[in-house]
């Protein structure tokens, strides 16, 4: 009984089956016979993803790239045949119901483009996507030939397609996320890949019979003007302006410098900018770069050592050139009558006058006032090759422009350093290394100039030359943290005396003494070549706001140095100079407490006008040793090279022992946002300085195998800064309700009271009193 | 005492259980009418077949309660028969319309299978109204 209901149920999905076959021949659109199996990759009829009715389980979407080979090309004859085409889309049809029972849906993967059988024919599954498979070839470019990989090619013979590793992919399916299985094209290191996404949820579509296909709507051919214009207004397309017919030497009108505009130079009595070598990419000089007004610009390039005429002139003589007719103004250029072509120099009216210096050797840049730079004439110095030596090589040029707005160029300040290259004996692989810096200067008129020293006395102008601010008024990370003393003011019975309001005011607080100088400021002991600690301020390194730093270097220390106590001090001050540079001369005088005087701008505008705007900087501790004065020094320098002479004599019994040398400096510096969040400005909240590590040092030995007076102990030096925001996250704050104060006008109680006097509260009492017994009874009334 | 207990339990749950699925069919058909591109004719066609199915199944399932109550094969005998248009109308939703639904998938899956139990059931109940046959 049983199983003959079985059989019956069985029977019925045998004929629904049948059913779904016929069915899904009805609806699915028959597409026309080409020769393309799976446009839509994910409907060849061996893929039973789509074909799936089964709940599918969600497998996350995965990447797999299938390395197998392309299915060979079928040994089938012209795919065209519409004999083909019917008996392949037969066995199509009937495949999903094949692959309904088959497990393994609903997972997703990447198969490689699928590969196009020659005989296949497009399947009506294709349609499921709802796009339309294509009957062209794109990828037939050749005409009359086999095109490599183009399965669709009918030019190709089987023979030919056995050649073929893959076959190209015409077109995709749109993606469509509404499916369960949607198919989408990705590029996997440039190879295409099919990603066959399965989506969860109950909604999505499983199946789609609805014989659709997205085309876009052809248009009709344009054949006459008048239409074809009509529907190019439609599109509100406008087509490219038509030229003016101005006339063709219009020429602009100079307009005055302003900034980032190119200089300009006059050359062979045309007008030219003002460029200057610089690297691109990589570092040699391979590109000319145009200086632009009032924007400080540097470069640094390499080339090769001159080895010819061209070569000298480009680097000497040519920049030499192009200074001396650096134009004031391009609206000088065509009032005056330029030069003729013979005529080298530039009228003195046209050009800026430019000022000389040769500068030599200084390592350092910052130091071009200093006596390594003499200002010469420009006429003394030789440029250009000569009996085969290039002279007048500029290796580092910097241009100080006096400008003054757009009345241009007042004068230029050159500052040159220059070599001679011989041709002939300097080695060509030997490169030249430039470079050049640029910068403005505004030029003080006289007027404002006067009006300054008529009111202000001249310790008040030196306040006025320009100070670098790190940042107004917040900090700006990588500009240098400023630091000053705090000075304090001894209030003398003169100064007191003959003092405005401003004074004494400064009196009551300490006055603030800052250096221009940011080597002046919080610096670090920098380290030469040899890795060894500088001890010239030029090569300290200054602490930048928000820049960490761990640095090192080394010093020696002779056993001599370590010998005595008093040696040992000497040692001792030696590196606290080292460490805190020339801070350390400012408090000689030994007291070395937490107070020392020493404050950093918590703003990077650093005013110094207010005294709150700064905060100290704090000495972790007090270090175990005391500094020792200037004068007590020499001292013990005369006493060590007594002790020396003494030691030299008696060299049994050195101390060999040196404790708390201080060997390093670890500053730490807490800062925060402060402002409104749109602009917030970085504010130093606190400063922290230790010497650390403090540490003993000698050499570990017995008398009898102690190290050679020679030997020189190593110590590295360490420097560390660290900086910390503390900055809480920003807090909305209201504006607090404005108080209203209700007052009466004073005559308002005119007839009860006087209106003044001194005796005017206790009056408003009474007439008060007055008035509530006129209106309380009012009220009952 | 002939009536099958399980094919009595089997088709009150079927009763609830279809209208559940008619109902979901029709909120179906409209979340597939708002989202889904619908050619309008497509859309009259899986209506009348909506139609069809519930009638056909009510049918069925009010002559299968009748006949097992009554001990009278001829209403099951009835149901049984109209067992096979039920059928293919549930099948019509599960892969011939325009677009299947994950969640008609899972529904007509239930349908069907209870179906087919009902099947079974309904085949041992004739058997045995006509074995223990009281005239």
């Amino acid at each position: 009984m049983i199983a003959k209901a079985v059989a019956g149920f069985l029977l019925l999905l045998v004929l629904s089956e049948a059913a779904s076959q016929t069915v899904g021949g009805i609806l699915s659109v028959s597409p026309s016979t080409g020769s393309t199996c799976g446009v839509g990759s994910s409907d060849c009829p061996t893929d039973p993803a789509l074909d799936a009715t089964e709940i599918p389980t969600e497998i996350p979407v995965s990447l797999e790239t299938s390395t197998s080979t392309s299915t060979e090309p079928a040994s089938g004859n012209d795919s065209t045949t519409p004999s083909v085409a019917t008996t392949a889309q037969e066995t199509i049809t009937q495949s999903p119901m094949v692959t309904s029972s088959k497990p393994n849906k609903g997972s997703s993967t990447t198969r490689s483009p699928p590969r196009k059988l020659p005989t296949t024919v497009k399947q009506p599954e294709g349609q499921i996507l709802g796009y339309a498979l294509s009957e062209t070839c794109a990828c037939d470019l050749m005409a009359f030939s086999c095109d490599i990989n183009c399965c669709c090619d009918p030019d190709c013979t089987n023979f030919q397609h056995a050649a073929f590793s893959k076959c190209k992919v015409e077109g995709y399916p749109p993606y469509d996320n509404r499916y369960c299985y949607a198919s989408k094209l990705v590029f996997l290191n440039n190879s295409e890949h099919i990603l066959e996404q399965s989506q969860s949820g109950a909604f999505c579509i499983v199946r789609s019979n609805l014989a659709a296909s997205v085309l876009y709507p052809s248009h009709p051919v344009f054949l006459s003007l008048q239409d074809f214009l009509r529907h190019w207004d439609r599109t509100h397309t406008p087509v490219w302006p038509e030229l003016q017919a101005a006339p063709i030497s219009v020429v602009e009108k100079p307009k005055p410098y302003s900034a980032g505009s190119p200089i300009l130079l006059i050359r062979n009595s045309q007008s030219e900018t003002f460029d200057l070598p610089a690297s691109r990419l990589t570092a040699a000089c391979s590109v000319k770069n145009a200086v632009l007004y009032l924007l400080p610009w540097s470069s640094k390039c390499m080339r090769k050592a001159p080895d010819g005429q061209h070569e000298c002139d480009s680097v000497s003589s040519y920049i030499h050139y192009q200074l001396q007719n650096i134009v004031r103004s391009p609206l000088l250029v065509n009032q005056t009558e330029l030069p003729s072509e013979t005529v080298e120099l530039c009228p003195e009216n046209v050009c800026a006058p430019v000022t000389y210096f040769i500068c030599s050797g200084s390592k350092v840049e910052e130091d071009y006032y200093t006596n390594n730079c003499k200002n010469i004439s420009s006429k003394n110095v030789l440029f250009g090759l000569k009996n085969g030596v290039c002279f007048g090589v500029v290796k580092r040029l910097r241009l100080l422009f006096h400008h003054n707005g757009t009345d241009g160029i007042l004068h230029i300040e050159a500052f040159m350093w220059l070599s001679n290259i011989s041709l002939s004996d300097y080695s060509v692989t030997k490169p030249l290394h430039q470079s050049f810096s640029v910068q403005f200067k505004w030029a003080r008129l006289n007027k404002t100039v006067g009006t300054i020293t008529k009111n202000n006395t001249l310790n008040s102008m030196v306040e006025h030359a320009p100070f670098p601010r790190s940042g107004n008024p917040g900090y700006l990370i990588g500009q240098p943290v400023i630091a000053a003393f705090r000075v304090k003011q001894k209030l003398s019975a003169n100064s007191s005396k003959d003092t405005s309001k401003d004074s004494a005011k400064l009196a009551k607080h300490d006055t603030i003494d800052l250096s221009h100088d940011p080597k002046q400021w919080l610096t670090l002991p920098g380290s030469n070549m040899n890795g060894m600690c500088d001890v010239t301020l030029a090569q300290r390194h200054i602490v930048t706001f928000g820049e960490d730093l761990h640095m090192s270097c080394g010093i020696a220390v002779s056993p001599r140095n370590i010998s005595s106590h008093f040696s040992c001090n000497a040692l001792r001050s030696r590196l606290l100079q080292l460490l805190l540079g020339d801070i350390a001369k400012s408090f000689h005088n030994g007291s070395f407490n937490a107070d020392w005087g020493r404050i950093i701008a918590a703003f990077g505008s650093a005013n110094v006008s207010k005294p709150q705007e700064w905060v100290p900087l704090l000495l972790d501790s007090q270090p175990p040793f005391t500094l020792l004065s200037e004068d007590s020094m020499s001292t013990i320098e005369s006493k060590i090279s007594n002790e020396d002479k003494l030691s030299d004599m008696s060299i049994d019994h050195p101390l060999q022992m040196c404790e708390n040398v201080p060997l390093g400096i670890q500053l730490q510096l807490m800062h925060g946002r402060v402002g409104s969040p749109s602009n917030p400005q970085s504010k130093i909240f606190g400063a922290a300085m230790r010497f650390t590590p403090l540490q003993d040092i000698g050499w570990p030995c017995t008398s009898a195998a102690c190290p050679q007076k020679q030997d020189a102990l190593y110590l590295r030096v360490v420097s560390t800064v660290k900086f910390v925001d503390i900055s809480s996250p920003a807090v909305t704050r209201f504006a607090e309700p404005p108080a209203i104060h209700i007052r009466l006008p004073p005559d308002f109680f005119y007839p009860f009271m006087a209106t003044e006097g001194s005796s005017g509260a206790s009056i408003h009492k009474t007439s008060m009193a007055l008035v509530a017994a006129f209106l309380i009874p009012l009220l009952f009334i | 005492m002939n009536s099958s207990l399980t094919y009595e339990i089997l088709l009150y749950l079927n009763s609830y259980y279809f209208w559940m699925f008619a109902l979901c069919e029709l909120g179906v058909g409209i979340f597939k009418l708002v989202h889904l591109p619908y050619p309008f004719a497509t859309f009259i066609t899986e209506g009348i077949m909506f139609a069809f199915l519930c009638c056909i199944e009510a049918a069925r399932i009010f002559m299968g309660h009748k006949g097992n109550l009554t001990e009278r094969s001829y209403p099951v005998m009835v149901s049984l028969i109209l067992t096979i248009p039920s059928s293919i109308g549930v099948l019509y939703f599960l892969l011939w319309q325009t677009y299947v639904i994950r969640l008609e998938v899972v529904l007509c899956g239930i349908q069907l299978s209870l179906l087919s139990f009902e099947i079974i059931f309904a085949t041992v109940c004739i058997v045995s109204f006509y074995r223990n046959r009281i005239y």
